[in-house]
């Protein structure tokens, strides 16, 4: 434990897997930590064990992972799983938590691969119990095998919630709507966008077979809705809604939200990278340069935690970082190093293609985070979108200092529920663009760990400032 | 020169001690410019751990900490905020019987200059205030209206009351340069604007140095990190802020049930980007002096562990005082880990001083001359 990695890897995902792979072909000295029992990341959780039927209902872009999967098996990576990293510094050392001891390790590099996660969006009743994300259910297929029980409601917008419509369909899940929230007129904005994604028909036609199979199904399928609310007293009872002309209601017990897919900055936000806003699909990322490279030497992002591409693109982000860093550390011959290089990326490049377009066809609605005063943003803290506005009344306009004024954000996760919120509500209420405000400060330990347990962290030397 | 503009006195930094002294010259109907470097008032002003203690204060500080502390209360009619006060007391826990000693002789001296708010108290009456103490106790000493308030929504209000007032606040305004003639002062900030103003006064907290450089004023002034952790919601198992003697340790639970961790623990800060990173082992250092006397906590989560920038004078002392070599130019800086209490008086006592008034508490422990004569 003690030597001193030639690249520590945080996260076995596509991207994680992708880069120990390509870092123990060439001979580096890899560890991968992660903080599930078993190689996957969100996408191939699970895969080694996974059922037949399994991988026959979530189809290629899960079974995919088990060639992945294997090879990094067979790469001669260490790894770590259950190993819950906690801490990153510009030193590459990084603090970790495994069966309850912490320990501090250090690597000439780091790739953090720590992927995305669906971007949480307040609204009114979503903490009700019956109220979820719509990829947790795919974690709990993959994990468990277990399956809600019907009837369903989902709502949200993008081309994961299709996905999951897709698994339940298949599973026989009883679905009482699908409410889709992508804004009519998002189709005007993405067609100019379309020739580049016509370089990759197949994942066009994937996209186009998703929503023929929802259309034939004989779901109750409405697009173009807002405002959709969880309604009920102790748990969900309703969901109501409104298209075009009219309100509705409709009696669930489950409702599943997806409202995409957002890059998780824990590290690169504690670790203090300079982090970008994109407008498209709002959401802060970490400046990389095209390796994953970032303005610290020796920590690189890799995969969807540096810009969601989705898997694929993501194991290649992985590649090109280790890659990087097996030209720095003079393992690669130059040719090999521009050959290899250049193959990677261009295969990268051809995933991208169609990116742009489904970006732009499903780009969040402008009225996302326009909520009503009462609705809790912050679950931690319990602090609502009522609250925030009157500290901005109160004059702040910072979200770090709304932060320490109003508490939304100090609690346990830190904001990873409610950062995004904070800013975009900032934003629209003082017409600011969120790319000219600061995310959140994320501090150690990124991850809770007991009082206890940090007194007795097993560090590698002593300093002293 | 573009966009000039004039103002009666210019104070460079807006956090606590800057706005409180902007809110009194304003109400006084000075035209107070209040020049910061952020996009908002902030650092340690906002981020300090928020103990109010006028407990073992450097006897020099002690009139003005009694003072300021007969304020806290009343804050919500000066600035229209009761910035979270609580009076919950605080107490020093002597450990040994050397530490009992000196509480004793440090209450005598405290009671020898007619204040009376620090008791010594007997290890009884510890037990009592802070059953949840496992360590050795001999005793220690109690000033029980002491407490803790809330730093952020301190530093709004004081802002916010200042502007109310009239202040003008120029956010993101660097200072880079500061010269002085007939006219007074012309002071220049990072894009290029122009300010002047009969007064300048340095609010500069960390980087009151600089900003004294810029004038050819030395202050021994340097800028440090000191790191604090706080730990999810407990039941109340603690009421007054603690601080054991010869131990880096310093606690409080708040009003939510937190712990906020203090200590003096160090941490690493990068003066050019301005960004602090914690020290690991100093952190682990506190977690287990935490851990050794409040055994209570073991299984509570931390978290998180943050650090301010702050601005220590070579004697621990701040400066609250004219420039010796440029009339006009105020210092009232370098009150690392004990500012925060003391900040609304400061703001009264600053005021009067820049007016020509006598302040109504001597100033004279804080001249600048302390250190060394003015350059020739």
């Amino acid at each position: 434990m003690d030597r001193v990695r030639d690249v520590i890897i945080i996260g076995a995902g596509p991207a994680g897997l992708s880069a120990a792979v390509t870092a123990s072909g060439y001979g580096l000295d890899v560890l991968v930590l992660d903080e599930q029992p078993s190689p996957g990341g969100q996408l191939y959780r699970n895969i080694e064990r996974a059922k037949e039927d399994t991988l026959k209902t979530l189809g290629s872009d899960y079974s995919n992972g088990l060639a992945l999967v294997e090879k990094f098996r067979k790469s001669g990576a260490a790894y770590i799983g259950n190993a819950i990293v906690w801490r990153i510094d510009p030193n590459c050392n990084i603090c970790f938590s495994a069966a309850g001891q912490s320990a501090e390790i250090s690597g000439k590099n780091i790739i953090i691969a720590i992927g995305a996660t669906e971007r949480p969006v307040p609204f009114s009743g979503w903490t009700l119990p019956g109220v979820m994300g719509a990829g947790a259910v795919d974690a709990n297929f993959k994990s468990s095998g277990s399956i809600p029980d019907g009837p369903v409601v989902l709502a949200g917008s993008g081309p994961l919630l299709l996905s999951v419509v897709g698994h339940m369909v298949s599973l026989g899940v009883e679905i009482s709507a699908v409410l889709d929230t992508t804004p009519r007129g998002n189709i005007f904005s993405a067609l100019p966008l379309l020739p580049g994604a016509l370089r990759r028909t197949d994942y066009l036609l994937k996209g186009v077979g998703m929503l023929l199979n929802l259309k034939r199904s004989g779901i109750n399928y409405f697009k173009g809705i807002t405002d959709y609310k969880a309604n009920g007293s102790d748990c969900l009872e309703t969901v109501t809604f409104k298209t075009k002309n009219s309100s509705q209601q409709i009696d669930a017990e489950l409702l599943l939200v997806h409202e995409g897919i957002i890059p998780r900055c824990d590290f690169s936000q504690q670790i203090g990278l300079k982090h970008l806003w994109d407008p498209v699909q709002r959401y802060w990322y970490p400046e990389t340069n095209e390796f994953g490279g970032t303005g610290m030497n020796g920590i690189y992002v890799a995969g969807d935690g540096a810009f969601v591409h989705g898997g694929i693109p993501a194991a290649f982000k992985g590649s090109l970082a280790a890659l990087d860093i097996a030209g720095k550390l003079n393992v690669l011959l130059p040719a090999q190093k521009t050959g290899d290089v250049v193959m990677t990326a261009k295969r990268l490049l051809s995933e991208l293609a169609p990116r742009p377009f489904v970006d732009a066809l499903y780009k969040p609605r402008m009225n996302l985070y326009n909520i009503n005063d009462e609705t809790l943003v912050c679950r931690c803290e319990e602090i609502t979108a009522g609250d925030i506005r009157q500290a901005i009344r109160g004059g702040s306009r910072e979200p770090n200092e709304i932060k320490t004024i109003t508490r939304c954000g100090m609690g346990h996760c830190q904001g990873r529920m409610c950062g995004i919120a904070l800013t975009e509500i900032i934003a629209e209420n003082l017409k600011l663009d969120p790319a000219d405000l600061r995310p959140l400060h994320i501090r150690p330990p990124v991850r809770n760990i007991s009082l206890a347990e940090l007194s007795r962290v097993a560090l590698l030397k002593d300093e002293t400032p | 020169m573009i966009n000039e503009k004039r103002a009666d006195i210019i104070i460079v930094g807006a956090g606590l001690m800057g706005a409180s002294i902007a809110l009194n010259l304003s109400r006084a109907g000075k035209k107070v410019f209040l020049l910061e470097k952020e996009i908002n008032p902030c650092h340690a002003s906002a981020v300090n751990a928020g103990g109010l203690r006028r407990l073992n204060r450097a006897l020099e500080e002690i009139p003005v900490s009694v003072a300021a502390m007969k304020m806290w209360p009343k804050l919500p009619e000066i600035v229209g905020n009761d910035c979270g006060f609580q009076p919950v007391g605080q107490v020093r826990i002597a450990p040994d019987d050397e530490s009992m000693a000196l509480f004793e002789k440090r209450v005598a001296e405290v009671e020898a200059l007619g204040f009376f708010h620090e008791e010594l108290v007997s290890s009884a009456e510890i037990k009592q205030l802070v059953p949840a103490y496992t360590g050795s106790c001999k005793g220690g000493i109690v000033a029980r209206s002491d407490g803790h308030a809330l730093p952020a929504q301190t530093l709004r209000a004081f802002f916010n009351a200042a502007c109310s007032a009239g202040t003008k606040p120029f956010t993101q305004c660097k200072v880079v340069d500061i010269s002085h003639g007939k006219g007074g002062f012309t002071v220049v900030v990072e894009d290029g604007r122009h300010f002047t103003s009969e007064v300048v006064i340095n609010c500069g907290g960390a980087w009151g140095k600089n900003i004294a450089a810029l004038l050819d004023d030395r202050l021994p002034l340097e800028p440090v990190a000191l790191s604090m952790m706080v730990t999810a919601r407990m039941e109340r198992f603690i009421h007054p802020v603690i601080g054991v003697h010869g131990r880096k340790l310093s606690f409080k639970q708040m009003a939510n049930g937190t712990v906020v961790i203090g200590g003096a623990h160090k941490a690493f800060l990068d003066k050019t980007k301005e960004q602090t990173t914690i020290n690991i082992s100093e952190v682990k250092k506190s977690a287990e002096t935490v851990m050794k006397y409040f055994p209570i906590m073991a299984k509570v989560s931390i978290v998180r562990c943050w650090a301010g920038i702050e601005g220590v004078m070579s004697d621990g002392l701040p400066v609250i005082d004219q420039s010796q070599t440029t009339p006009g130019l105020f210092h009232v800086c370098g009150f690392s880990a004990h500012g925060f209490q003391l900040s609304p008086m400061i703001g009264r006592l600053v005021s009067s001083l820049v007016l020509g008034k006598n302040p109504e508490l001597s100033l004279a422990a804080f001249s600048i001359n302390r250190f060394n004569k003015p350059k020739i």
